[in-house]
């Protein structure tokens, strides 16, 4: 059901975009801030225009997650998931410039890849994917026994992402979930 | 709430004049309330019904594929923050137009000049000049 309100008689649609633009700016200034302490293994990645696509892709509902993704080989070293809630949530955890950190060991890459929205029809994402330059991304090796810490949410009205943690423990301190397979802009590869 | 307007113009980038939406609000952040996580497809797919009726109703017909209008509004929708009305530039042609340029006008289609794509729009100097626009 979409927010319609009545006015004067007349049923107004209601665009409720300004939800969506300010839970994609916090998600971005936190992806940002994480780019930017890993600069060692992210100076050459450019987060800004792949966040400016993955707006637009939430605002039409074609994504469930964007994942920001640290790896060696074909391994996970750490990554951050801002996964689009089904409900509206409540708002905590750091600020979107103090995001939980940790060490990324020299020779790991960064990429940022999506998850599709599987309640919406293939063919109308992956015309969006093919229009804005998004391919098909391999899904990371992650070890057994990892679990996944969610840290925060960030939430604007009824619209919210569950911002969630995975280490390798062999990195770091135990992780788990599978990352799945998601679609990758490789251009954006650091 | 801000108020969508649609700035028309020919394919080759000339400007043919402006409509303001009618029925149709964009919410700043918070405004629409948080009970509810938005159905943003919904909104998005009556957003686009609303767009395609109201240029149809000016006699004239989108001239870009259907992704790269959703995303020519979307990035309107997303970048109007500090606006006050969202403004979206779309590429439209005469819905009557023939694809054959050698089509001889037919006798129930009388031919159009390219200044007849003009009618019943607002005038962009009369907007100038502070006239309201008409829906």
């Amino acid at each position: 059901m979409s927010t319609t309100t009545t006015r004067t008689g007349t049923e107004t649609t209601t665009i409720t975009a300004g939800d969506v633009r300010q839970v994609t700016a916090l998600t971005g200034q936190e992806i940002t801030a994480i780019c930017n302490a890993a600069a060692r293994v992210a100076r050459d990645f450019d987060a800004g225009s792949a966040l400016v696509d993955c707006s637009l892709l939430a605002l039409n509902d074609v994504i469930t997650a964007i994942r920001l993704q640290f790896y060696v080989g074909q391994e996970l070293v750490r990554e951050y998931a801002y996964v689009i809630a089904d409900q509206p949530r409540e708002a905590y955890g750091p600020s979107p410039d103090r995001p939980p950190l940790g060490p990324i060991r020299d020779g790991a890459r960064v990429r940022l890849i999506v998850n599709p929205n599987g309640r919406v029809s293939k063919e109308f994402r992956d015309a969006w994917f093919r229009q804005l330059g998004w391919t098909d991304a391999a899904p990371l090796r992650v070890p057994d026994g990892t679990t996944h810490q969610a840290y925060g949410t960030f939430t604007s009205g009824g619209y919210a992402v569950e911002r969630q943690l995975l280490v390798n423990p062999k990195y770091d301190r135990p992780v788990s979930v599978p990352t799945g397979q998601g679609i990758l802009r490789p251009r954006k590869e650091g | 709430m801000k108020l969508i307007s649609l700035l028309l113009a020919t394919p080759e980038g000339d400007e043919l004049g402006r409509l303001q939406l009618g029925d149709v609000a964009v919410a700043d952040a918070g405004e629409a309330g948080g009970a509810l996580r938005p159905r943003l497809d919904d909104e998005m797919a009556q957003l686009d019904e609303r767009i395609l009726s109201a240029i149809e109703q000016e006699g004239m017909a989108l001239a870009m594929d259907r992704i790269d209008f959703r995303i020519v509004v979307s990035r309107a929708l997303l970048g109007g923050e500090d606006a006050e009305e969202i403004l979206i530039r779309l590429p439209v042609r005469e819905a009557t137009q023939s694809t054959n340029e050698t089509d001889p006008p037919s006798a129930d289609r009388p031919p159009r000049d390219s200044s007849s794509v003009l009618d019943g729009l607002f005038d962009l100097d009369r907007l100038a000049d502070g006239e309201a626009p008409h829906a």
